[in-house]
């Protein structure tokens, strides 16, 4: 057995399943561990790579070429890889495209496998039972070898949409899906995300079906939404934290339900902390802040700032118009965050102008404040210049009608 | 002289508090929370009339979701949710005699009478116009694939009663990221109001 396709087939799998990964050399891709966005050069380099490899795995040219332009079949063939190895010499190469998860050097290994492809669908169909049963039993391997999976039929989706393969065809036809809505939707997920790299986007949505699949746009369009579930489950699962030991789509929903609830239960209570611990004294604020920022960036009293006090207007009427009447100069002004040490001088005084009536304190406070926080938001500049664009869709709404704060 | 003394903790690192340069470097760890920041700070400073702990605990709690709205993208259905939602309390609070009384409050010297019923009208038929539209949604999506959970979850994140399941993954993905940011907000505020 020669070429071992990556590590990734091994690392959640079976006994059974490493074992035969284990039993032949290690073929290092090292394309494995990167996400779908590898795909975007892999093909690439995938001819290449493919025909290099395989030249060490083969020994044949004519199978190194095969390779490079075949198209792999589908990856989850570990199950069919156990009967694959029963068969004849040029199966072993075959083999490695059965395992998904070695990612690119399944899908490069693979594709030498397509001229003993009628043999192995045959193969592969009686497989597909127990293929069934050994997803069942290692459904770690199947996340791990979905990254392979997305690979294979984004290559796949490359070699059939440069046209000029019918040979790929054929095996992908005559595949045989086990009934797992991880892979179905594989193609689509594939397809969605690299449009772009090597054929012109399509505007259509390329599903190919798989053998023992129903054909009909709505089980086509099932797997796809199924697809779009699983790929949002897994965002959900970097998000909240422990969700990585809870497999199961059941389990996973209960967990970010209860993630959520506990993060409801946290601003409530912080709020609370807040409105206990935090008299609202605002004196303190200039203080600490003061030193927040003076340590982080420096005093830079930039010419920004004489700016925007310039376009200002200060009213300290209404305390609900001092942070209106910056908005409108939100949007000449580079940044919407300069205007916060600003308007939250104007607050505080204003505050201090209804509670103490000191202007000295006033002035300095102001002072504090100015330099402060735009130093503060200074920093973020580059960024609240994009936000500052999007501020405008909501100032608009605070500017519209009365400008109640909304609690 | 540099901006930045430390380079920005990584994202799910809550930069400490005691560290001289909390704010900025939490803030400048990804791109929504400087705008979560203004707004959440600048509700805040308005809070500054409610005497009892429970109403301004309910205050500023409503100010949290609403800056948490406003700093969210409004391509979020969540977010035009939650300020959807706090318009109609607004407009809910603002309509009989409440209009009245409250513009008798702001307005002290001018006459309410006069401008009253037409505010009133105004903030009747703005209340009755979101309220309609919001009864008009919550029609039940396609549930096929859908766990018999999934309905917990749209009692839970705002907006997600006239979702489809997988648009509502998407919107708690979203949700919980803001969420998580609100609270490292709040947590590093109050560490830096009670640590003076």
């Amino acid at each position: 057995m020669e070429g071992r396709a990556g590590g990734g087939g091994g690392s959640g799998g079976g006994d059974y399943i490493s074992s035969l990964l284990n039993s032949s050399p290690r073929l290092d891709f090292g394309l494995l561990a990167g996400g779908v966005p590898v795909m975007d050069g892999v093909v690439a380099a995938g001819a290449d790579a493919g025909g290099d490899c395989l030249d060490k795995l083969c020994g044949d040219p004519g199978f190194a070429e095969r390779a490079a332009r075949l198209s792999s079949f589908n990856g989850q063939r570990y199950a069919g890889a156990a009967g694959l190895f029963e068969m004849p010499p040029p199966a072993p190469a075959a083999s490695i495209g059965d395992f998904g998860c070695g990612g690119v050097g399944s899908r490069e290994a693979s594709s030498v496998s397509d001229p003993a492809s009628t043999m192995k669908d045959a193969i592969a169909k009686k497989r597909k039972a127990p293929g069934g049963k050994g997803k069942g039993k290692e459904p770690s391997l199947s996340t791990s070898c979905q990254v392979g999976e997305e690979k294979e039929s984004d290559a796949k989706r490359y070699k059939t949409g440069e046209g000029e393969k019918e040979s790929p065809v054929k095996p992908k036809a005559e595949l045989a899906g086990s009934d797992s809505s991880v892979e179905d939707g594989v193609q689509k997920q594939g397809k969605g995300k690299n449009a772009k790299p090597v054929e012109p986007p399509k505007d259509y949505v390329h599903v190919r079906a798989r053998r023992g699949q129903a054909t009909d746009s709505h089980s086509l369009a099932e797997r796809v939404r199924r697809e779009r579930i699983s790929q949002r489950m897994k965002v959900l699962q970097d998000l909240v934290p422990g969700c990585n030991k809870v497999i199961g789509k059941a389990l996973m929903l209960d967990e970010i339900i209860n993630y959520v609830q506990s993060l409801q239960r946290q601003v409530e209570f912080l709020s609370m902390k807040l409105a206990t611990v935090n008299p609202l004294d605002f004196s303190n604020l200039p203080t600490l802040l003061y030193k927040d920022m003076y340590q982080a960036c420096g005093p830079s009293a930039s010419p920004v700032f004489s700016l925007e006090s310039s376009n200002s207007a200060f009213p300290f009427s209404e305390q609900g118009d001092v942070f209106q009447s910056f908005v409108p100069n939100t949007m000449e002004n580079q940044c919407t965050l300069n205007q916060l040490d600003l308007a939250l001088s104007q607050a505080t005084n204003a505050q201090y102008a209804f509670q103490d009536g000191t202007a000295n304190a006033n002035l300095q406070q102001r002072n504090f404040w100015e330099d402060d926080l735009q130093s503060v938001f200074h920093i973020e500049n580059g960024q609240s210049q994009e936000n500052g664009v999007s501020a405008p869709s909501f100032h608009g709404q605070l500017q519209a009608g009365h400008m109640k704060m909304e609690f | 002289m540099d901006t930045k003394s430390t380079p920005p903790p990584r994202p799910h690192q809550i930069p400490n508090p005691s560290r001289p340069d909390f704010l900025a470097c939490w803030a400048a760890a990804s791109p929504s929370k400087p705008m979560l920041a203004f707004h959440f700070l600048r509700a805040l400073s308005r809070i500054h009339g409610v005497t009892t702990v429970r109403r301004r605990t309910r205050t500023i709690r409503r100010a949290a979701y609403s800056s948490m709205a406003r700093a969210a993208s409004p391509r979020r259905a969540w977010s035009r949710a939650l300020l959807g939602q706090a318009r109609a309390r607004r407009s809910r609070t603002l309509t009989g005699r409440a209009v009245l009384l409250r513009r008798r409050r702001i307005t002290a010297a001018a006459p309410p009478q006069p401008s009253s019923p037409a505010s009133r009208s105004a903030t009747i038929i703005a209340a009755r116009g979101e309220i309609s539209t919001a009864a008009a949604r919550p029609l039940p999506p396609r549930q096929e694939g859908e766990p018999p959970r999934a309905d917990a979850l749209r009692r839970l994140v705002p907006g997600g009663a006239g979702m489809e399941y997988c648009s509502l993954l998407e919107e708690t993905a979203d949700y919980l990221r803001s969420l998580r940011a609100q609270v490292q907000l709040m947590q590093g505020l109050i560490d830096l109001f009670s640590c003076q």
